[in-house]
């Protein structure tokens, strides 16, 4: 094993080695002996992509052209000379880390701190010294090398994030599923979900069960980012391939639990709220694991905060949870939402209350009673909701993953 | 969240104080190795000193109950109030904490 390992070092060693050679260097002086000197010194130790121009516009068009890894030049040439080559390079976007080594005979510190403002990233005294030259370049040519690896890396990472975060999108009901709820079981939904990060640990959804009946969940796994939003996949697959009929909330949780169970690391857990309804019953059947307390809000004033107590899944495999039931009447409003909702903090360290949330409710459907013809409830509280914890917060940051789902049961 | 620990024997209490969350991974990982490398019978954890705990918070203290399985040891959450004792009851940790 050890073998194998140092000869891959050996490799990786010489790889780099390899490609710090072959790094394109611009050298740039208008004193041919100079010029000839640097190359030769160059040439003789490794490097074999050297060229030569004598004047900084002349350096100008080869940096267009050839695009350097680093570029040696001296600072008072004819024309365009050094310095301004220096701010002509830090202006173009492609070029604005290419390291560039001004060779000077004056190193008094003014006129060096002159060079380093017009864009020099380093410089060599004059007359060159062989030793100074070599090392320079090269640890120059390495970091340049170090920094695009790393550049390329950030980038890759974060386009695979996107198209993470996108797929983690797609796991939530469109517009169209929506609507098709709407329509199937007149039930008007708005959702709204913000991860802190890319990716979310959060996520809801709306099942068919038959023509009657519906599912609707709410889940937040603990921690955010990439491992919490992994979970959200799992747990969704499960749900996807799960048969949900003849079975009751607490049943599916059970289920569910026993599932992801196997799954999830110690100490990583989700809390849920799912609900069943059926559109010939005013009754919601519902359980919770530990999830925050979903709301029904009447448009008469009445609020019921429902109870919310039950093990998070994927604690232990044997959980139970208890099937509940609360009056959703035509014109009631359900809502769900993650703790970011009630446990974002503002500036003075407190949080939304639930009872607060319900108010903010009550006020909305009670101002929305004067505008007979409006029945976009569940946007319009969603959007109040939002406008709560945006006032509530102020300047301080949403530090979890956010969801709110609004269900409005259409008269 | 800051710690004060506090062993006797075969038992520990350990004050917390502050908020309990996310950040708090390294530091609660101390906890934990207590419960690895003391053979503690009991490890009482205080949380009369603790305004709030978040989901992470709750994941650590699942992380502890679990080590403490493993090697005999007890853990008990004692003198939650407030945001703490009500997370505690949503996530009804009384069925899997001894409370006190």
């Amino acid at each position: 094993m050890q073998l194998v390992a140092e000869q891959k070092q050996k490799e990786e060693g010489q790889s780099r080695q390899k490609s710090r050679y072959d790094a394109k260097i611009l050298l740039v002086d208008d004193d041919l002996f100079c010029c000839t000197f640097i190359e030769g010194v160059l040439r003789s130790h490794g490097y074999g992509a050297v060229t030569v121009v004598n004047d900084g516009e002349a350096a100008i068009e080869a940096t267009k052209k050839i695009c350097p890894d680093i570029v040696l030049i001296d600072i008072v040439m004819p024309k365009v000379d050094g310095l301004e080559y220096c701010r002509w390079v830090r202006g173009i976007p492609e070029f604005e880390r290419l390291p560039v080594i001004v060779q000077t005979a004056i190193t008094r510190a003014d006129y060096i701190k002159h060079a380093f403002d017009a864009g020099a990233t380093d410089f060599i005294r004059k007359p060159v010294d062989v030793n100074e030259l070599l090392s320079r370049t090269s640890i120059h040519i390495e970091n340049q090398m170090l920094m695009r690896d790393l550049i390329q890396y950030q980038q890759r990472i974060h386009s695979e994030l996107d198209k993470a975060c996108e797929t983690q999108r797609l796991i939530m009901p469109s517009e169209e599923v929506q609507q098709a709820i709407t329509k199937k079981y007149n039930i008007d939904i708005a959702a709204h979900f913000q991860p802190s990060s890319e990716l979310g640990g959060d996520f809801w959804g709306v099942e068919n069960i038959d023509d009657d009946k519906m599912v609707l969940f709410n889940v937040d796994f603990s921690g955010h980012g990439v491992t919490a939003a992994l979970n959200t996949f799992r747990l969704h697959t499960i749900l996807k391939e799960a048969n949900l009929q003849d079975k009751t909330a607490g049943e599916i949780l059970m289920m569910l639990n026993s599932k992801i169970c196997a799954l999830l690391e110690v100490g990583a857990f989700a809390t849920m709220f799912l609900a069943i309804i059926d559109r010939t019953s005013p009754v919601l059947l519902y359980a919770s694991a530990g999830a925050p307390a979903a709301l029904i809000i009447s448009p008469d004033g009445n609020s019921n905060i429902l109870d919310n107590a039950g093990i998070p899944l994927g604690v232990v495999e044997d959980a139970e949870y208890t099937d509940c039931r609360a009056a959703f009447h035509p014109d009631d409003v359900l809502i769900t939402y993650s703790d970011a909702l009630i446990e974002t903090e503002d500036k003075s360290g407190m949080f939304l209350s639930e009872e607060a949330v319900c108010s903010c409710v009550t006020d909305t459907l009670h101002a929305m009673q004067y505008n007979k013809g409006e029945n976009r409830h569940a946007v319009i509280v969603l959007d109040q909701l939002r406008k709560l914890l945006r006032v509530h917060k102020g300047e301080m940051p949403v530090e979890d993953d956010l969801t709110i789902a609004v269900f409005h049961r259409r008269p | 969240m800051d710690y004060i620990e506090n062993i006797s024997g075969d038992s520990a209490r350990v004050a917390l104080k502050g908020k309990f969350t996310f950040n708090d991974h390294d530091k609660f990982r101390g906890v934990i190795d207590m419960v690895k490398e003391n053979g503690l019978r009991m490890l009482a954890l205080d949380f009369d000193g603790v305004e709030f705990i978040d989901s992470a918070g709750l994941g650590m203290l699942l992380v502890a109950r679990e080590e403490g399985k493993k090697h005999g040891t007890d853990v008990v959450l004692c003198n939650a109030k407030g945001q703490a004792e009500k997370m505690f009851r949503v996530s009804k940790f009384e069925t899997l904490f001894n409370m006190q």
